[in-house]
């Protein structure tokens, strides 16, 4: 499974005005693969996911999703995609239940899918008991959560995340691991941006690393360990890379 | 410096900086922004001066009813910053997202407050100067006073009058979240207040017309009917009583020491006064009442109420035309119908229209000759057209930028972005008719209209809603602002500028058209509803290409 393509991006670039955001980008992911983004603030990552997501267009360069191209087969390509932003905006006014609802149908899904899948996910994230409260009265890691929720519901072949972790509380974390290690397992391809290279090394089938717009080092951490010769963590190696691209 | 003008200073730059992104994002939408503004002043300037010139030349209580009518506008006026200063507060104070970064400074809550009320005050400004300077232009126009020392007199008296129904305003919001902290029961204190004005308003027993084979008869008849808007403890009664005063005074003599100068004082003293009682709000009520929002939250409710199960059955039925776009109407009534904000202001805003209405018997205005009957009615109906038109650029315009900030829902579901724009274009319009269109039906059937005019005003009503409606649709999504869910914030920018303009703009074209056109044909209907159609649409094709080439 981990032989199929399922994100290709070709020669990829985002410049907002003369800023260039990333500045081509060539990147195979594949099926069932837990592919993590890392890299200091302003080095591209939400932007190439944005643009993964269709919530950017890309100044340059080519996307193809299981083997659709996106600028081209939009509706059907976001149909196998869920994406998850950094900051968890939902509709105030509704519920988690009703969120989830909504969601769900904008997939087109029947009722009786959404309710069962629903109430799976809202169990799995212990939003079960206040599934009819409005949102409104969330905190921060409750409303991630019921980000997360909608964006599982229809069961996206490929689930994009920007910095999913933040807010959310230990056992969630942890609870949150063991189920996208699981998703991966069934055939879904997970690729998130973090800030937290524990987690990243944790999880990742592969690591890219962001700098500048550009990827400056890309593999599994063994491969990357190779690359620059060390024995550290991934915490380290990455001071050392982007010291190293500063000089250049 | 002090943090309060640390605050102040910072407000001021980032006042400053948005009018230079403005100026930088392109010459063009600058360009076009400063033509509408031009354009919508000078048609209100045409609008206003049309109506003094004609009141003006009923000699000889033309210049007696001319100053009644400024009279009411002051008073009018005053309500309404009142109203939007308590509303404002209530958002600012209460809701904005900056207040907890505010709080954990180091910075008093009076200066928090403080800091608030000029807010409130500047944004209160700019909508006074959009339409009082037409006002009182045409006003000095019809006086021939234009020139010379009168427009530097209105900006002297009526820069007390906005502070002092700024800060009365924003007291009056801070006091009523202290008292009632949660929405409900505000909603419900709204509720009561609204029945017993109307209530009390029904009571009110008007001076009665006794002749009205001339314009003298009628005006003896109606002037005292208006004497609430000259109460002495009014500030628009000494905003206006200064300004004629101030006009009545020689020339040579205006600027030494008259009785306008008392009113001046008058309302200076009562703002600089103010500052008392707000202070006392800021130090002893505002951390009260913020925290008593706080912990204020609804009741958690185990079961969910009959109405949203039953919407979410009826909705699940519905799949035409698509089940998206259903989602998406299922979605927009339940949060609509949670929101009491929304739906409470309309309720009273409308609902006092409809206690006019019923009460135009009451005033008999019904016995009035068909030249009068007929007026009364076209400005009922722009009336409430004007309500209409505030409503949508309230709650219809900002509903695309308020989803763009779920991006990953919007934008990533896989629909046609018409779907979203549909379904608020119909349910923006079934609202609205289904409120204006008996109301404007009602009050001509109250004025005793003959029933194929009430019918052609009412029908082409639903066509003035789709283009309101429409316009308000179609620039939500042509200039929507994502990065804010603060409704003032967003209605405050560029769009919303453009759509206020565009509203009055069309409106003052169908306010002309009703007075002009006593007796029109069905061809000039059918005309005007074709215009309103492609006024509606137009926008909202403009605004669906603009959201397919939009970035999330």
């Amino acid at each position: 499974m981990k032989n199929e393509i399922a994100i290709q991006l070709n020669g990829l670039r985002k410049n907002y005005g003369a800023k260039e955001a990333v500045k081509g980008i060539d990147l195979d992911i594949f099926r069932g693969e837990l592919f993590v983004l890392v890299g200091a603030n302003g080095a591209g990552k939400t932007s190439t996911l944005k643009m993964l997501t269709g919530l950017l267009k890309p100044t340059a360069g080519m996307i193809q999703i299981c083997g659709l191209n996106l600028q081209q087969k939009t509706k059907e390509v976001k149909k196998l995609m869920s994406f998850v932003p950094d900051i968890p905006y939902i509709y105030e006014k509704l519920s988690p239940w009703e969120i989830i609802r909504f969601v769900g149908k904008l997939y087109e899904m029947d009722r009786g899918a959404i309710e069962t899948r629903g109430k799976e996910l809202l169990q799995f994230f212990s939003l079960w008991h206040v599934r009819d409260v409005l949102t409104e009265e969330f905190s921060h890691g409750m409303r991630q959560k019921t980000v997360l929720c909608a964006a599982l519901v229809h069961n996206p072949e490929i689930f994009i995340l920007d910095e999913p972790m933040v807010g959310l509380d230990p056992v969630s974390i942890l609870d949150f691991k063991v189920f996208l290690k699981q998703k991966t397992k069934e055939g879904m391809t997970v690729i998130f941006s973090t800030h937290t290279l524990a987690t990243a090394e944790e999880l990742a089938d592969r690591i890219a690393i962001m700098h500048q717009g550009r990827i400056v080092a890309l593999g599994t951490l063994d491969e990357l360990r190779t690359q620059y010769r060390s024995k550290e963590n991934l915490e380290q190696m990455f001071m050392e890379m982007i010291k190293t691209e500063d000089t250049r | 410096m002090s943090p309060f003008g640390i605050l102040l200073q910072f407000k001021f730059r980032s006042i400053l900086n948005s009018f230079q992104s403005l100026r930088r994002r392109s010459k063009i939408e600058f360009l076009v922004l400063s033509a509408f503004i031009l354009l919508a002043g000078a048609g209100l300037y045409f609008f206003f001066a049309q109506s003094f010139g004609f009141f003006q030349r009923q000699q000889p209580f033309g210049p007696i009813l001319l100053n009644e009518i400024l009279y009411l506008f002051t008073f009018t006026l005053f309500i309404m910053l009142v109203i939007s200063s308590s509303v404002s507060a209530y958002a600012t104070l209460f809701r904005s997202q900056e207040i907890p970064f505010l709080i954990t400074q180091p910075v008093l809550w009076t200066e928090i407050y403080f800091l608030k009320l000029s807010e409130a005050v500047w944004y209160s400004s700019w909508s006074v100067l959009f339409i009082t300077v037409p006002f009182m232009a045409a006003y000095g126009a019809a006086k021939d006073i234009l020139w010379g020392s009168f427009p530097l007199i209105c900006l002297i008296f009526f820069a007390p009058f906005v502070f002092l129904a700024g800060a009365f305003g924003t007291l009056l919001g801070t006091v009523t979240i202290w008292l009632l902290p949660g929405r409900k029961h505000r909603t419900w204190a709204f509720l009561v207040i609204g029945i017993l004005l109307a209530v009390g308003f029904s009571k009110i027993q008007p001076h009665l017309v006794q002749e009205q084979n001339s314009i003298a008869g009628i005006l003896s008849g109606y002037l005292p009917n208006l004497k609430a808007a000259k109460h002495p403890m009014l500030p628009s009664f000494w905003l206006t009583e200064g300004i004629l005063t101030f006009l009545r005074t020689e020339p040579l003599q205006r600027f030494s020491w008259n009785d306008a100068w008392f009113y001046f004082l008058l309302l200076f003293s009562n703002a600089v006064f103010f500052v008392i009682p707000s202070h006392s709000a800021a130090r002893w009520l505002y951390a009260r009442a913020f925290f008593r929002s706080q912990d204020h939250g609804e009741v958690r409710k185990k079961r969910r109420a009959l109405i949203f199960t039953s919407i979410e059955k009826a909705f699940d039925r519905l799949v035409w035309p698509s089940k998206p776009a259903m989602a998406f109407m299922e979605k927009d009534i339940k949060s609509f119908l949670r929101d009491p904000a929304e739906w409470s202001q309309m309720i009273i805003f409308f609902g006092l229209l409809l206690v006019y209405f019923s009460n135009l018997k009451n005033l008999q205005f019904d016995v009035l000759k068909d030249f009068w009957k007929n007026l009364v009615f076209v400005l009922n109906t722009v009336g409430v057209y004007i309500v209409l038109s505030s409503f949508s650029m309230r709650f219809v315009f900002p509903m695309l930028s308020l989803e763009g900030s779920k991006s990953w829902i919007l934008g990533m579901a896989p629909i046609r972005f018409s779907s979203p724009l549909l379904v608020k274009l119909v349910l923006g319009q079934f609202a609205s008719s289904v409120i204006t269109l008996p109301l404007v039906f009602f009050s001509g059937y109250m004025l005793g209209i003959p029933p194929d005019k009430i019918i052609y005003t009412t029908a082409l009503g639903f066509f003035v809603c789709f283009a309101l409606t429409g316009m308000s649709v179609g620039l939500g999504a042509m200039f929507p602002n994502f990065k804010s869910t603060n409704l003032s914030e967003i209605i405050s920018g560029f769009g919303g500028s453009i759509l206020l303009l565009l509203h009055l703009s069309y409106l003052t074209g169908i306010g002309i058209f009703l007075i002009m056109s006593q007796n029109p044909g069905w061809l000039i209907f059918l005309t005007v509803a074709a215009m309103s159609l492609l006024i509606g649409m137009i926008p909202v094709k403009m605004g669906t290409h603009a959201l397919q080439k939009m970035e999330f």
